[in-house]
């Protein structure tokens, strides 16, 4: 086996759904990319009305391996859900009862490619392309924007950002790795992924699989989390110039006890999943990391039941796999069966998490 | 197109975290996906990515080249489908996990 290319996720998952009509749907993004490719996401499920999981990759395009983890998890799903087999990943063994649980009592929503023509680039030219393709704004050079800093989640950086914060995002569209678009949610890949949540409610966590470090970071990326002041929230203009910094009191981003126990109950679900593959530690971590982020994806999910409670509530999870962007294939098909049991475990977990 | 100059992995490990963050302040590199840093012995570390002509020393930090990522990358092009091995309808992708 080697790499998926874009069109190979494409055409694996309509064969998936031509093989399996009673337990999948397929489902085709509104918003074609830049260089006019379509993407899809395949729905695992046999009924409606259950508690939804949607499953991200390729956002970033030299993370190689999580759109082929996400395309195995489907398959591997579809396929022991059809022979009444459980699935074994390395030393983690899930029985045929929780395949069953997974495929007949909730919805994964799987979009294993949001970044198409930025993985055709890094595959083909630029191994290190991390953007999509966005053509430049006025033809000159410097193409593509990171759909991981497009999402409207604090997205204008130097209005709400503190300005020592060294937010990892930037206004430039010469910056090589996170220019953050013209404006909020400007992209394709970006308005796909919204476009799921907002016609999907059932949708209850999004889990951005990118590589790579290892860890598995939940809620907040934007500042260290607190749970004794409700009022500092990133909807609150008195905080903009405010956020990001560490260790001050100035400001933090809050989060109730109880989210805050179930981000990291279901992440530790995560990593003690990943862990029995192999051996291999995916520590747990919130995402506020070395330096804060805006406009990410799993903020992004997480906030819009804030901005707007009319939304369901979605709890926001990262995985960065492995342990490099490209790993030989023979490393990589060990970070799929680690990204399949975390997903896994995950999906099995989420009815048990409160409603919120 | 490809890329002008050899981008390498780079280790920077220091004593605490506020050593590090000046570190990584003064490389300006390529953070990789997410910057987080990592415990590592007494430490803290975290692998970013630099093109060769911005390797440098800091004062707070050890810097440690592990990898030529542009040419590892370069060569695992080599591992990408070319066609489309599910062209045909009937070529269902089965995944790693064992159906057991
Ligand atoms: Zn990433």
């Amino acid at each position: 086996m080697t790499y998926l290319n874009p069109a190979e996720v494409e055409s694996a998952l309509e064969n998936l759904a031509a093989a399996y009509p009673s337990a999948t749907e397929l489902i085709t993004c509104p918003n074609p990319t830049h260089e006019g490719r379509t993407t899809r996401v395949l729905r695992v499920g046999t009924r409606s009305g259950v508690d939804g999981l949607l499953l991200l990759g390729g956002v970033h395009a030299r993370e190689w391996v999580p759109p082929d983890a996400l395309v195995s998890l489907a398959a591997d799903l579809l396929e022991a859900h059809g022979l009444g087999t459980g699935l074994v990943y390395g030393g983690q063994r899930y029985t045929a009862d929780e395949v069953r649980h997974v495929v007949e009592g909730m919805a994964v929503y799987v979009f294993p490619c949001v970044n198409p023509d930025g993985r055709a680039h890094s595959q083909t030219a630029d191994p290190l392309w991390r953007k999509n393709r966005r053509p430049h704004p006025r033809g000159g050079g410097c193409v593509g924007v990171d759909v991981n800093r497009n999402f409207d989640f604090l997205w204008d950086h130097t209005a709400k950002f503190a300005p020592d914060s060294r937010v990892a995002t930037s206004a430039d569209p010469c910056d090589r790795q996170v220019y953050r678009g013209p404006s909020a949610a400007s992209e394709p890949e970006t308005r796909n992924v919204v476009w799921l949540l907002d016609t999907r409610p059932d949708i209850r966590v999004l889990v951005d699989v990118h590589s790579a470090v290892p860890v598995i970071l939940h809620a907040w990326g934007s500042d260290e989390n607190q749970s004794t002041r409700p009022e500092q929230t990133f909807l609150d203009p008195r905080f903009d110039g405010l956020r990001g910094r560490p260790r001050d009191s100035a400001y933090g981003e809050y989060i109730t006890p109880a989210d805050l126990g179930a981000v990291s109950a279901l992440s530790q679900r995560m990593r003690d999943a990943v862990k029995a593959v192999r051996g291999v530690d995916y520590p747990v971590e919130q995402a506020y990391g070395l330096y804060p982020t805006s406009g990410a994806s799993d903020d992004y999910a997480y906030s819009r039941h804030f901005a707007d409670p009319a939304k369901t509530k979605v709890h926001g999870f990262t995985i960065e796999c492995g342990r490099t962007f490209q790993p030989s294939w023979a490393e990589a098909e060990q970070v799929i069966r680690e990204v399949g049991s975390a997903a896994l475990a995950l999906a099995l977990a989420v009815p048990a998490a409160p409603p919120g | 197109m490809t890329p002008d100059e050899p981008v390498f992995r780079v280790r920077v490990e220091a004593a605490t975290l506020d050593d590090l963050r000046s570190a990584v302040d003064d490389l300006e590199p390529d953070l990789g996906c997410r910057a987080v840093a990592r415990a590592e012995g007494d430490g803290f570390a975290i692998d970013v990515y630099l093109p060769g002509s911005r390797l440098a020393t800091t004062r707070s930090a050890t810097v440690t080249v592990l990898a030529d990522e542009t040419e590892n990358g370069l060569a695992r092009q080599a591992e990408v489908g070319r066609d489309n091995r599910f062209a045909a309808r009937g070529e269902v992708p089965r995944g790693l996990g064992l159906k057991e």
